[in-house]
């Protein structure tokens, strides 16, 4: 047991918590946003597992989350695009919270693993998460009329 | 097709495949020689499939 395993309590507690909370209640735009949120903050929780643990192999598991997160968020924005563009679910507050949660769980692993292609990784893996999160909110907000709506 | 356009292309190419290759090494554990032909290989397939990707998002 160290610091890492609490902090990834935390961060998967009252991250997928909250986020599976939400995807649980309320209106449609609010679930989808929560479900876009819940693998933005699984993400960085399997990150600080990798770490607890010393397990490298979780940071892949981070890597496809990252990946395969926004996309699915992607395809909700698609499939449910006529019945979103009635309200337009920005969301925005949520989205940079689980940004800062990101780029600061990103950071600090960096800080520890050091110079190497591991903190290239990470850092990859954050870049993916990060902009993958951001891209996937503007997409559910209706940020790209002539794509996501046609 | 006129020689220019084909230098762009092989160009294209060759510069989606550096950066796969980099990618795939930096996504790897251990690098030793099989990584670096398969990842070589797969970065190839990787290149050509964003090429034909992106000729079709220009053809739209």
């Amino acid at each position: 047991m160290n610091g890492w395993i609490p902090a990834a309590t935390v961060v998967l507690a009252g991250g997928l918590g909250t986020t599976l909370w939400g995807v649980s209640t309320g209106g449609l735009g609010r679930r989808v946003i929560a479900q876009n949120l819940s693998t933005a903050l699984v993400c960085p929780g399997l990150l600080l597992l990798a770490q607890g643990y010393g397990r490298t192999s979780y940071v892949d598991l981070a890597l496809l989350l990252a990946l395969l997160g926004p996309v699915g968020t992607l395809v909700f924005a698609r499939l449910l695009a006529d019945d979103l563009a009635e309200e337009n679910p920005a969301g925005w507050g949520p989205t940079w919270a689980a940004v800062t949660v990101g780029v600061v769980v990103v950071l600090v692993l960096c800080a520890v693993t050091g110079p190497g292609r591991a903190m290239v990784k990470l850092l990859i893996v954050g870049a993916l998460l990060i902009g993958g999160n951001l891209l996937a909110s503007r997409a559910l907000s209706g940020g790209f009329p002539g794509v996501g709506r046609g | 097709m006129n020689p220019r356009r084909t230098l762009l292309a092989v160009g294209g190419v060759l510069a989606w495949w550096a950066a796969l290759v980099v990618l795939w090494l930096m996504l790897i554990s251990t690098v030793y020689t099989l990584e670096w032909v398969v990842g070589a290989g797969a970065a190839g397939v990787g290149a050509l499939v964003a090429r034909a990707g992106r000729q079709a998002v220009k053809r739209r």
